[in-house]
């Protein structure tokens, strides 16, 4: 060992440990510098020493069975494991690469050692923050899946039990085509991992399945892109699925609380509005007739002259006629108000039309009225019978009464389905109605807009509120001297269903 | 004794334009009564008389609640044409209505004098006379 080449010396100072020992005796030869600091033995102990000495517990037969390969040129060389035992009875963790060689007609085995003690404990450190992480993740309630570019299956958590009653192993090595998922969800699936994978950003969606037994759960979903060491290519995709039932359960309610609150309110306002009106009917149409009667009263009372008083006491009369009639249009108007669940019958359209053109038919007769009408789209209704006889009859007689005489009267009728609700329209070429000044009491009790001595102001009023009570709208477009359009929307519940030959529910 | 020459009554109530022009009449302070049925046909008359003050009223009971046109739609009207007219008229706001809403409404508008709540009885025709005339 002092006479060393160059080549020698290099041996001598690598940082590997080198052993070379005798393949027959197994004695060492040369152990390097490196060898000798780590084992702590010198050069003159480890020539009487072979690595059975430095191999704990392993008997020499084993040792030599296990290098027979090597000794019968079966294979080039042996790399393995082990400890080895210092001089101290300390241990350490090594590598080791075992060759044979033929050095002055010897055969010699060479082994070149690594103490991996370090890399054996970070490789120790690593498993055990691994079963950490794997512990953690398979016990947060979100199920955490990892999957390759193929979108195949590396990793699912333990938590899809809860939610498929599948062990993570039926997941492992599969695409979602061939777990069979539903081809909607996969499409929403390979459209977000797509674009995780090339705009390298998370995404995120909610998907709504169905549970084992019955009804959904929802879940909100992120998909993240994992990227290679190189920090650019992305390897795999994360994804995180957290269960959101209950709260998009709560988030429902609110929403329904929130359209019911909605619905009060514009219950609310409606009545208010009813009320403002009665208030003005109240003013206008009571208060003045009464007083009406206290003036004619006092008139009465100072006059001397019997003929005068005669005739105060027969305008009197009228009056009290008249206010007897307002009286019982507004108990009327009230009586519709309040009798919300006024019986509905199935009617057609063009049964009840062609009923209230015959009942009035000497009007039609004498204003030469072309009446038309196309219920084709919507022929049926479920509503109150008197109160679409009296709509239908409202907008005609209106129609008829403010005609032009410059023209032929034409009056239509038509339905149509708009948003699933019946919307009825009535549309002539009579005298118009100039909406810029009338809009807003158009619907109003005994207004009228027309100087015509049968103008009573009283119908509209009442098709409106019959309308109105039963939750539809009516609106009014007009162009002076042009004519009138009449638009009734419906409210949803009015339309009737029938099934259809092939046994599912439309509206007729 | 002084007299106010001309009211001028836009009312569509038949029994009201009769009733009150008795009771004008029994007053004794007015020559003449014009009646007008609704807005319209007075803001008319007015725009045709506009350079013939003398045809013209000096006090006008304006009904609010009218077809055609009402009271509002008339003075909107009459508020336009009244710096062409060469003569002081004194304009009352006639109505049955309580409403603070149109009181209210009524007392905000500077060419109304007044809001008479009707029925019109003698002593009401008879102040808002004497005031005119005062």
């Amino acid at each position: 060992m002092e006479n060393l080449t160059g080549f020698g010396k290099i041996l001598e100072q690598s940082l590997n440990e080198i052993y070379i020992f005798e393949a027959q005796t197994l004695v060492f030869k040369m152990v390097n510098r490196g060898g000798r600091l780590n084992t702590g033995y010198t050069t003159e102990e480890l020539k009487t020493l072979t690595p059975i000495h430095l191999i704990p517990g392993y008997p020499e037969e084993n040792f030599r069975e296990f290098v027979t390969p090597l000794l019968n040129g079966e294979i080039d060389k042996l790399v393995f494991e082990t400890q080895h035992l210092r001089k101290d009875r300390s241990t350490y963790d090594v590598s080791v690469n075992l060759q044979l060689i033929v050095l002055d007609g010897e055969k010699q085995f060479v082994a070149i050692v690594d103490d991996i003690t370090e890399k054996k404990a970070a490789k120790t450190k690593l498993e055990e923050s691994e079963k950490h992480f794997r512990t953690l993740v398979n016990h947060i309630p979100d199920v955490i899946t990892r999957f390759d570019t193929d979108l195949r299956i590396l990793y699912i958590s333990d938590s899809v039990v809860h939610y498929t009653g599948k062990q993570p192993d039926f997941y492992i090595g599969k695409t979602q085509e061939e777990l069979g998922y539903r081809k909607d969800l996969i499409a929403i699936f390979l459209e977000r991992a797509y674009e995780a994978i090339v705009d390298k950003r998370v995404v995120f969606y909610e998907t709504m399945l169905p549970k084992q037994d019955k009804g959904f759960r929802f879940y909100a979903n992120s998909v993240v892109p994992e990227f290679g060491i190189n920090g650019q290519e992305v390897m795999s995709l994360l994804t995180i699925s957290r269960d959101i039932t209950q709260q998009k359960k709560m988030e429902l309610k609110l929403q329904n609380h929130v359209s019911k609150l909605k619905a009060v309110k514009d219950e609310l306002s409606g009545r208010n509005k009813q009320l403002e009106d009665f208030a003005n009917i109240a003013s206008h149409n009571l208060r003045s007739p009464v007083g009406n009667l206290q003036v004619l009263l006092n008139l009465y009372d100072t006059e001397t002259d019997p003929d005068k008083k005669e005739f105060f006491i027969q305008k009197f009369k009228e009056v009290a006629e008249r206010l007897d009639q307002t009286v019982g249009n507004l108990t009327e108007v009230v009586k519709i108000r309040m009798d919300l669940d006024k019986k509905r019958e199935p009617l057609f359209f063009d049964k009840i039309l062609q009923e209230i053109i015959n009942s009035l038919s000497g009007h039609i007769f004498e204003s030469q009225a072309k009446i038309t009408w196309n219920f084709s789209q919507c022929e049926t209704i479920s509503y109150p019978r008197v109160y679409l006889e009296s709509i239908l009859l409202n907008l005609l007689t209106n129609s008829l009464k403010y005609r032009s005489s410059d023209r032929i009267t034409e009056v239509y009728f038509e339905t149509k389905i708009i948003k699933n609700t019946i919307q009825l329209t009535c549309k002539d070429n009579g005298l118009g109605i100039d909406l810029k000044r009338h809009k807003h009491k158009l619907f109003g009790m005994n207004k009228t807009f027309h100087r015509n001595e049968n103008a009573r102001g009283i119908g509209l009023f009442i098709t409106k509120n019959q309308i109105e009570a039963l939750g539809g709208t009516i609106k009014v477009k007009s162009e002076v001297n042009v004519g009138t359009k009449f638009i009734i929307l419906f409210a949803e519940k009015d339309r009737i269903y029938e099934k259809n030959r092939y046994g599912l529910y439309s509206g007729r | 004794m002084k007299k106010i020459d001309t009211v001028c009554i836009v009312d569509d109530d038949e029994v009201y334009q009769f009733t009150v022009k008795f009771e004008i009449e029994r007053t004794n302070l007015v020559n003449k009564i014009l009646f007008f049925s609704d807005g319209e046909e007075a803001i008319e008359f007015f725009q045709r008389k506009s350079d013939n003050p003398d045809e013209l009223p000096d006090v006008i009971l304006l009904d609010i609640n009218m077809p055609i046109m009402d009271g509002w739609d008339f003075l909107e009207e009459f508020t336009l044409l009244k710096p062409g007219i060469g003569k002081k008229i004194t304009l009352y706001m006639v109505s049955s209505s309580v409403n603070n809403q149109d009181i209210d409404r009524a007392k905000a508008i500077s060419e109304i004098t007044d809001y008479l709540v009707k029925p019109i009885t003698r002593d009401k025709l008879l102040k808002i006379f004497n005031q005119s005339l005062s």
